[in-house]
């Protein structure tokens, strides 16, 4: 359902309010069906904003974005997808790695996504937010 | 910037309550406030333009208790949790203060709830109390915004139309299709069952153009119609003269001509197709109309299965 949305109906997003809408129907269908990402994305919240400078943010593609200065970290969606830019020599090398996954829509950008789907996913999603405030 | 230490358990009911309370208010405020604006004082039928967005009213109301509860810094997991609880505390309201049916709850409920909830989320950043940009000036724009979507609408006529095959010829259909006695069968679709009112019998006065019929639904509900194109053993179209007042569909719908045809399939079956055509006053039509489109094919198939049976038996 995501990547349907995300891939094919991309234009929607152009109105305004929409994607919230969208990511809120997202996060309602976790807390519903995936208690276990809801408080892992919930830590990962958390323990972000104790990360010197770190800050929310409403991210304009919806879910909540975390940003330094003006400058965003990546977002969390409500489906617990962590998106991040870790620039491109990073990137490379998490995804080598195995760490992390291309981007789920700019696969060749310096964009990684992270599936967050329990508490165990933490630690991990929180390295990765560390590179992305480091790039 | 650091944030503040959220507020301590003990003192979280009070701000959670008032959050509650002034968003199902501001909310209330906001749909009636339009809703007056909008009234046509010559015309009191003429509802079209007098239902505010029930996304955007849910929204602001989102956007209020986020306010409200802006130094509780609630997580994900509150925002879900004080939002149902918010929009089942204005469903309830909604049901004692204006008498609103069962069934219109139901089916609004899911769409107030994601858009309470996307409001919540939306305002528990944007008024963190380490923001330094409070945005409560969006809130007039929205109530704005509300007002002039309601404005700017237009009415767009809905059509459904289903078929069945009916193993009789159309000469052995038609009579049916004219008037049919009581159906006997419960309601076996789970919104009937929950209220929506459903189709029991149809009445006939007379077979030529301008005759009235009257289509009775459970709850006691008479819909009149006139025929207004009668083809024997091929088509009957009657327009609907007097709206149901039934709280389920009072204002929320203009229903405007019912059709049935009869395709004759040359070896002793018949095709009946039933047609509804209606205008939705609630909006966003697009999330509405699913949901009466679905209604109004229960309603056909319940006749039409009805007609089916009387015909082949």
């Amino acid at each position: 359902m995501f990547r349907f949305v995300v891939h094919r109906l991309r234009w929607l997003a152009r109105v305004p309010g929409l994607p919230q809408l969208f990511d809120a129907a997202l996060l309602a269908w976790t807390g519903l069906a995936h208690p276990a990402r809801l408080a892992a994305m919930q830590e990962i919240e958390k323990r972000a904003l104790a990360l010197p400078g770190v800050r929310l943010r409403t991210h304009r593609l919806g879910g909540t974005e975390f940003a330094r200065g003006p400058r965003e970290l990546g977002h969390l969606h409500g489906n617990g997808l962590l998106d991040l830019r870790v620039g491109r020599a990073q990137r490379d090398a998490l995804v080598a790695a195995g760490h992390a996954e291309p981007h789920h829509v700019f696969t060749e950008s310096g964009w990684i996504s992270f599936w967050v789907r329990c508490e165990a996913d933490v630690p991990a999603a929180l390295t990765l937010l560390t590179a992305a405030a480091r790039a | 910037m650091s944030e503040p230490p959220a507020t301590s358990p003990p003192r979280r009911l009070l701000p959670l309550v008032v959050g509650m309370l002034a968003a199902n208010l501001v909310s209330a405020a906001l749909f009636f406030g339009v809703k007056l604006l909008l009234d046509h004082p010559t015309d009191p039928g003429n509802r079209a333009l007098a239902v505010p967005s029930l996304f955007l009213v849910p929204l602001v109301g989102g956007l209020v208790a986020a306010w409200c509860w802006r130094r509780l810094q609630p997580t994900l997991g509150d925002c879900l949790i004080h939002a149902l609880t918010t929009t089942l505390l204005g469903l309830a309201g909604a049901a004692i203060f204006i008498q609103e049916g069962a069934v219109c709850l139901v089916i609004a409920a899911p769409a107030l709830y994601v858009m309470f909830l996307a409001g919540t989320l939306l305002g528990r950043i944007w008024f963190r109390p380490s923001d330094p940009h409070l945005r409560l000036s969006i809130l007039p724009l929205l109530a704005l915004l509300t007002y002039g979507e309601a404005t700017q609408r237009t009415d767009e006529m809905g059509v459904v139309t289903d078929e069945i095959l009916i193993h009789a010829p159309p000469a052995k259909v038609w009579p049916h299709v004219l008037a049919f006695p009581e159906v006997p069968d419960a309601p076996d679709y789970w919104i009937f069952r929950l209220g929506l009112p459903y189709p029991t019998e149809t009445t006939n006065g007379g077979d030529f153009v301008g005759a009235d019929r009257q289509c009775k639904f459970s709850d006691g509900i008479v819909i009149k119609e006139k025929v207004a194109e009668f083809v024997p053993n091929e088509r009957l179209t009657f327009d609907i003269v007097e709206q149901p007042t039934h709280p389920e569909a009072y204002g929320h719908i203009t229903l405007h001509r019912g059709r049935f045809e009869l395709r004759d399939n040359h070896d002793g079956t018949t095709t009946l197709i039933g047609t509804s055509w209606y205008t939705l006053h609630v909006r966003p039509l697009w999330y509405f109309d699913l949901w009466t489109s679905d209604m109004t094919r229960a309603v056909h198939l319940r006749v039409m299965r009805h007609v089916q049976r009387l015909a082949e038996s």
